[in-house]
């Protein structure tokens, strides 16, 4: 199967809704039938070929790729996808692989709000930043909503809230993040391997969150569980003094909450309470 | 203004006694008249041949605009995703679904062929914004009704039984406020929820602080209500709402409706009992109460219910009855906002879902159609889902659909719960309503209820020109056989008059008009006035925060008012 390569004809100074842009409604159609496919610039719907040039390769492939120059006015790109696989060229836009169900995605550069949300398999690889609400659920809606499955990895460092409402699969960030990764989630996994900007797991119900640097503040609703040599999630892992926190007791949740002891001193009069090289509960 | 002449349609004008006959209307100045009386040249002739040609809806209870109605918007973000639809020629943008805007909620009405709309509960305190609220809502004709169970002011002139002083304060706040009736709900439950308490009270509770039971409250309301001659009586959303085993207590309610009655009059009318239709002990053996309702009904002549019926999916619950709210917060464990509104009465707000499967909500689904099917009795018994606590107002088709229809019950039946339908009387139940039966309960019955048969409700020389015209054929369709049909063309009129007006055609609207704001005026004495005013001027600073001055909503705050004066006797 061919490689598609989509290039936009100008700067973009509105957002453009390309949601149309998946492998799954690009798969099978000719080049004609790719160019008369519904994109919106603003509140204007146009045609696909009007505001973009899509050429094709006839290299063979094993699926369908989708190869997008940067613009981080394109939204929701990738959106329900299932297969196939998306390298956006730099910049992305808002909700990429919104509802993505399968299939692989790479982003060169930055990623913007709304990474991966509602995500339930596949995985998305960023090599720059992601921003706030990385794979997580739309305000407003009942909590374990967001991401259900499938990988995030972002290679830099990602925004606020990142996991809201999660009920399952993976996101891992090699930098830090802002604050309230993994609010109100109910399964899945979080690894931050440098520091988050406080608040970590609020409301959280169950789930993992990992982290590897300085926190400056946690909710006094977790309570310590024990002190462990290791904090992983996957393959990936942080070592050295990590304490367990169990909560959100306010809503009596059961997450585990792993933060580095070793750079944050404050949480030493927690460590205290238990007997030092406690027992793995987990 | 165009005159207008619909000819050949089939009318259905109940309270002129006009079943299915093919008569002329003429439109001319937002009024009706003679058809001969109209200037051909002057006039648009509607093509109503086969058509079926009734008089604006009118809606009995519905909660479209208030501070409640607007908070529940803010928490429903969710439901604003995928509903927008943009505004074009010359209308506005519509978004929402379970609380949906004030335009959608307009245009809905219009389109469903219904005119006029009554705001069921506003706190005194907050009608201003209920009128802000009101003012906005696009072609429908609106009013809005008081609440004053938990009321201080008005529970002091009751715990001394003052009849004339509470009858004056009633006038006094209807005038205040610009309202048009007493709502009443659970009464005395928001008062003991300021002591923590609320949760269940019963007719004959004792209330904390005032020496008072409900079964009290009701009644000096009541007999109040039909002192001061009011167009509406109380509207009574009963006590024990949404507790099992609550049904006998709408029934010792209902009987409370002819003990303050004058002749024929409807004294009372019960609100949404389906919320209080329950029978069992706990909600494991809910079972329906529906039966013994509609047995009561049927004797105590002074007094209606309107259904509240369920429609299965989402729905954002609200009420004025602030500690079962609270309870229904622990059931469905997600948001929950609530308000204490000073002196006066509290609210709250929770998003529900009624899925199919549920025992719970199958049993409820079943005791609205019940008291409808087995009282018999549309001038009484009125169609309405409680917008939005029981399902959207978008879907009184559906219940008219099951009213009219046993086919489109057991359609229903077969998805729903088996083990609760064992427990109700429904699936026994072999009545259908015809078309004559639901223009009743949507049309002639509510005008009469709200005191408004002069000029609403009706097709008659004089009465407002609000007309719904359907694509049906009345003569030609089963609405038994093909409810699907039924429920189609009920949802889309062909044509909507208001004032005079063509707002909806072919099922859009096509114009956007602004309704009148319907309040009453009742004459009370000067001396009584005098009173009245003295007092509430006197208890003002203890009770309230804001200034007496700042409290009456002013007519020209309002975009359309329309005064009704009642004569009192006073």
């Amino acid at each position: 199967m061919p490689r598609y390569f989509i290039q936009p004809k100008k700067e973009f100074h509105v957002p453009v809704d390309a949601r149309s842009m998946s492998p799954d409604n690009i798969k099978g159609k000719s080049i004609k039938e790719i160019l008369e496919l519904p994109v919106w610039e603003g509140n204007s719907r146009l045609r696909l070929g009007e505001i973009f040039e899509v050429s094709c390769s006839p290299e063979p492939e094993d699926t369908v790729e989708l190869i997008i120059d940067s613009s981080n006015k394109i939204r929701y790109v990738g959106y329900k996808m299932s297969e196939g696989r998306i390298i956006i060229e730099g910049e992305a836009g808002c909700f990429l692989g919104y509802k993505m169900k399968g299939g692989m995605m790479i982003v060169r550069g930055n990623a913007d709000s709304w990474l991966g949300s509602k995500m339930k398999d596949g995985i998305i690889e960023v090599f720059g930043n992601a921003g706030d609400h990385l794979g997580s659920k739309l305000p407003g809606e009942k909590p374990g909503k967001g991401m259900s499955g499938g990988e995030i990895i972002v290679h830099g460092s990602a925004g606020s809230y990142i996991g809201e409402g999660m009920s399952g699969g993976r996101i891992i960030v090699e930098g830090s993040s802002g604050i309230m990764p993994g609010y109100s989630m109910i399964g899945g996994s979080i690894f931050i391997r440098g520091g988050c900007n406080g608040l970590p797991g609020a409301r959280m119900v169950k789930g993992k969150i990992v982290i590897g640097g300085v926190v400056p503040r946690i909710l006094p609703s977790f309570h310590p569980d024990s002190v462990l040599s290791k904090g992983k999630v996957g393959k990936w892992a942080v070592t050295g003094r990590i304490l367990l926190l169990i909560g959100d007791s306010v809503v009596g949740g059961r997450g585990r909450l792993y933060l580095n002891l070793d750079l944050n001193k404050y949480l030493e009069e927690l460590a205290e309470l238990l007997e030092v090289g406690g027992v793995e509960a987990w | 203004m165009k005159s207008f002449l619909i000819k050949g349609g089939i009318v259905y004008d109940p309270l002129n006694g006009v079943e299915g006959e093919v008569i002329d209307i003429g439109l001319r100045n937002g009024v009706i008249v003679d058809p001969s009386s109209l200037d051909p040249r002057e006039t648009i002739v509607v093509d109503a041949r086969g058509m079926m040609v009734v008089p604006g809806g009118i809606d009995v209870h519905s909660h479209i605009a208030g501070p409640k109605v607007n908070t529940g918007r803010v928490m429903m973000v969710e439901d604003h995703y995928l509903t927008n639809i943009p505004g074009k020629m010359g209308l506005r943008s519509q978004t929402g679904r379970t609380v949906p805007n004030v335009y959608k909620i307009g245009y809905g009405y219009a389109r469903l062929g219904y005119t006029t709309v009554v705001e069921a509960a506003s706190p005194p305190l907050k009608t201003r914004h209920t009128h802000e609220e009101l003012d906005s809502i696009p072609i429908i004709d609106k009013m809005t009704l008081i609440l004053m169970d938990s009321n201080w002011i008005a529970l002091d002139y009751i715990s001394e039984g003052d009849l004339k002083g509470l009858a004056g304060y009633i006038a006094w706040l209807l005038h205040a406020t610009k309202g048009y009736g007493v709502k009443i709900v659970d009464p005395g439950a928001d008062l003991a929820w300021l002591y923590g308490k609320g949760y269940g009270i019963d007719l004959d509770t004792q209330l904390p602080e005032y020496n008072l039971t409900p079964r009290e409250i009701i009644l000096m309301l009541g007999e109040a209500s039909t002192l001061l001659n009011l167009p509406h009586p109380i509207h009574v959303h009963c006590n024990r709402l949404g507790y099992p085993g609550n049904y006998s207590t709408t029934t010792r309610t209902l009987e409370l409706s002819s003990k303050y009655s004058t002749g024929n009059k409807i004294s009372m009318h019960i609100t949404h009992v389906q919320f209080t239709g329950y029978k069992g002990s706990t909600w494991a053996t809910l079972g329906s109460g529906g039966e013994e309702i509609a047995r009561i009904l049927r004797r105590q002549r002074n007094a209606s219910v309107d259904l509240g019926q369920i429609i299965f999916g989402s729905v954002t619950t609200m009420t004025a009855d602030a500690p079962f709210e609270h309870v229904l917060f622990h059931i469905s464990r997600w948001k929950w906002a609530f308000a204490d509104v000073e002196a006066e009465t509290a609210s709250g707000i929770v998003p529900y879902r009624y899925r199919r499967r549920n025992y719970v909500n199958t049993v409820q689904w079943t005791i609205g159609l019940e008291v409808a099917l087995l009282t018999k009795d549309p001038w009484r018994t009125f169609i309405t889902t409680d917008h939005p606590n029981a399902g959207p107002f978008t879907k009184y088709p559906r219940v008219i659909a099951w009213l009219m229809s046993r086919r489109a019950r057991e359609e229903e039946m077969k998805k729903v719960n088996r083990r609760a339908l064992k427990k109700t009387a429904l699936p026994a139940v072999d009545e259908e309503f015809d078309f004559n039966d639901i223009i009743i309960a949507t049309r002639a019955a509510p005008a009469k209820l709200l005191g408004l048969e002069d000029f609403k409700g009706h097709l008659g020389i004089g009465a407002q020109a609000d007309i719904a015209i359907y694509n049906i054929d009345p003569g030609k369709v089963d609405p038994s056989r093909d409810w699907k049909i039924v429920e189609k063309a009920l949802s889309r009129a062909e044509y909507v008059f208001k004032d005079g007006r063509i707002v909806v055609r072919g099922g859009r609207v096509v114009e956007e008009t602004y309704g009148s704001t319907l309040y009453v005026k009742p004459e009370i004495p000067e001396d009584l006035s005098k009173t009245i005013v003295d007092k509430v001027r006197e208890m003002f600073p203890y009770y309230y925060s804001i200034q007496y001055s700042n409290f009456i909503v002013d007519l020209s705050e309002i975009r359309k008012p329309r005064e009704i004066p009642v004569k009192t006797l006073l």
